[in-house]
């Protein structure tokens, strides 16, 4: 599964309509969109929106090994050489409150300009001063969700699982609320970026649906079988679990392994040291 | 995690992250001339890449991007327990590269090692300055090739060439450079020394190419080693680790045939043979991170926090090897870390 997280629903509504996904009822604090193997949340404004319902989402609907996650949103910056309504990457999230920096690993290949990011709890504009006085690199997004997103998200998704991605949506230079934009118009300039956002997306949604499952069914029983058949000790059915586990990366199925014990192992061990005779004759088979 | 697609993955070094105070010195940028499309991404410190939680080893080894940093605190530390020591009695080792550009499924760094980034010190000469303290005291036998191939960047370091050069002038100190690397290109501004010893890891083929991505083939490096010999470099051969495959008598077997038959062992330096061994704690992780290993989930056994096969069959895998090996190189000359394991680092051989 996909986990989306994003500030606002008119962040999220271009994903929503293009992956088609469904409002679920099953949250009530936060608005969550269910698809395909694909999940939006949307956070709501600031670090702390951000930390809660991501952390919710997760623990509700624990991500599996192959899972991973996108923070997606707008952002702004005072660095007039970034292009407006440009799509970027984050390589490295500052938090400006406590200058603390994350790097989410780069793995992927994708379509955008990558850049710094930095995470404040104010909008740009009262932060100019701290940001001047903090930030070495001129070259920098700004945005209010990015540094908690990646600390609560690292909770449930390792490095390489974790995708930031914010489009430049204004230079923070706007006197008051009226000048800002719209969520229409916010929408509309993601829209207009559907060419490469949607197949990134795609890209993602795709790689976490390949899933890892070592240890099949077919394993479990037979695992079980033994271990009151031979009378095996929990150290003993752990290497057994090992020898298993091997054997299987050699061979399609335990087939041959089941035909041999039918043959080989009585339907019952008269004691433990029987059962371990067996147990040794059986790891043997099984290298 | 397997992936269908793979044009999900990046190239490698797509990223290079370097310490602040570091970018803008020549050593940092002459390295980062080599990547002109990498993404520079200044850090403070290279733990902060290096050491985060919750990284996979697995997965970014498949695009594995480079730090430059200065190393801080002690550079030179005593030889470990699971290392051969070769008869020396004041063995050490040192990093200045953390981590691999090969991709060997049995390697123990990726137990060892929270990334597979590679970190590459830039204070060689911090390392310099260490050794020639303890050189003051003994002599030193120092493996400075354990955790990467240093041959295998040359083109890019120059740190085989750097070594080499100490080592010149140092006359108590004998150096290791572990590797598998098979391009003579490598040693091209580098003079043969007999205190540089060049120690090959070589495998059978179909172990090569199994287990041992993206580094060069048997047949290269033999042809490597054997022009090598000729211009006077000192060459140990490391037939280790040893895997246990199917029918491995039978691809060992040809594999020590093919070796005697391109190379003149009596002329190597030494020969060491060993199995596949490693710790515990680093087994356990490196199960976890790549759960479809064959040569990882081998159920080996524990023998004092160490996993290796049984020891039956150990002692006849090594024996295979001796057996293989006495007849062109004098015993004396092969070293077995079975044999010098539990004593003392006292030259003791295997017989």
């Amino acid at each position: 599964m996909l986990y989306i997280s994003t500030a606002l629903y008119c962040e999220a509504k271009p994903i929503i309509l293009y992956f088609g996904l469904k409002k679920t009822d099953q949250f009530h604090k936060f608005q969550v969109f269910l698809g395909d193997d694909i999940l939006v949340v949307i956070t709501g404004v600031g670090e702390i929106a951000a930390s809660v319902a991501i952390s919710s989402i997760c623990s509700v609907i624990p991500p599996e090994k192959g899972d991973f996650f996108l923070s997606f949103g707008s952002a702004g910056t005072v660095s007039k050489s970034l292009t407006l309504k440009e799509i970027y990457l984050l390589n490295k999230i500052t938090q400006l409150s406590t200058n603390q920096t994350f790097y989410p690993d780069v793995l992927f290949r994708h379509p955008f300009r990558e850049i710094q990011g930095v995470t404040g709890s104010r909008v740009l504009k009262e932060e100019i001063q701290a940001l001047n006085q903090t930030q070495e690199e001129s070259l920098f997004l700004y945005d209010m969700e990015g540094a908690a997103s990646y600390i609560s998200a690292s909770y449930f998704f390792g490095t390489h699982q974790m995708a930031f991605l914010r489009i430049l949506s204004d230079y923070g230079e706007k006197k008051d609320q009226r000048e800002w934009l719209t969520p229409n118009q916010l929408t509309l300039m993601i829209e207009e970026k559907a060419h490469a956002l949607f197949p990134f997306i795609e890209q993602m949604k795709e790689q976490a649906r390949q899933k890892e499952q070592l240890l099949h069914t077919q394993t479990s029983e037979f695992l079980e079988q033994m271990e009151q058949l031979l009378c095996l000790s929990t150290s003993m059915k752990y290497i057994l679990q090992q020898h298993l586990s091997y054997y299987l990366l050699l061979h399609d199925d335990l087939l041959d392994i089941i035909k041999w014990c039918d043959t080989h192992i009585p339907n019952s061990c008269k004691s433990k040291r029987e059962g371990k005779i067996y147990f040794e004759e059986l790891k043997r088979q099984l290298l | 995690m397997k992936n269908s697609n793979d044009n999900y993955y990046d190239r490698a070094f797509t990223h290079i992250y370097v310490e602040k105070e570091l970018a803008s010195g020549t050593q940092a940028k002459d390295i980062m001339k080599h990547f002109p499309n990498a993404k520079i991404i200044l850090i403070d410190h290279y733990k902060d890449v290096f050491n985060r939680s919750g990284q996979n080893f697995h997965e970014q080894k498949k695009v594995r991007n480079l730090i430059l940093a200065n190393k801080k605190g002690k550079l030179v530390y005593p030889g470990a327990q699971v290392c051969q020591s070769f008869g020396n009695q004041h063995f050490y080792y040192t990093s200045s590269v953390m981590n691999c550009i090969y991709d060997c499924e049995y390697c123990y760094l990726q137990g060892m090692y929270p990334s597979a980034n590679l970190v590459v010190f830039l204070n060689l000469e911090d390392m310099f300055d260490e050794v020639r303290e303890l050189l003051k005291q003994h002599p030193v036998y120092l493996c400075v090739s354990y955790d990467t191939d240093l041959m295998a960047l040359e083109s890019i370091l120059s740190y085989g060439k750097r070594w080499a050069e100490f080592a010149k002038e140092n006359e108590k100190l004998t150096i290791e450079i572990r590797t598998k690397c098979a391009s003579l290109k490598a040693w091209e501004d580098i003079m043969p020394s007999k205190q540089v010893i060049y120690a090959f890891t070589l495998s059978p083929e179909e172990v090569s190419k199994a287990y041992e991505k993206r580094t060069p083939s048997l047949k290269q490096r033999l042809t490597c080693i054997k022009t090598l010999m000729e211009r006077d470099y000192q060459v140990r051969l490391c037939f280790d680790p040893m895997l246990y495959i199917s029918d491995y008598k039978k691809i060992y077997g040809a594999f020590f045939d093919e070796v005697k038959k391109e190379i003149a062992l009596n002329q190597v330096y030494d020969v060491s043979i060993g199995v596949f061994r490693v710790s515990e704690d680093y087994l356990k992780k490196m199960r976890k991170q790549n759960p479809k290993s064959a040569v990882l989930q081998f159920p080996y056994e524990n023998e004092n926090g160490v996993y290796q096969y049984q020891r039956e069959l150990t002692n006849e895998m090594l024996n295979f090897a001796m057996d293989a090996l006495k007849e062109s190189i004098p015993e004396e000359k092969i070293f077995s870390w079975e044999e010098e394991k539990g004593k003392e680092s006292n030259g003791k051989k295997r017989k």
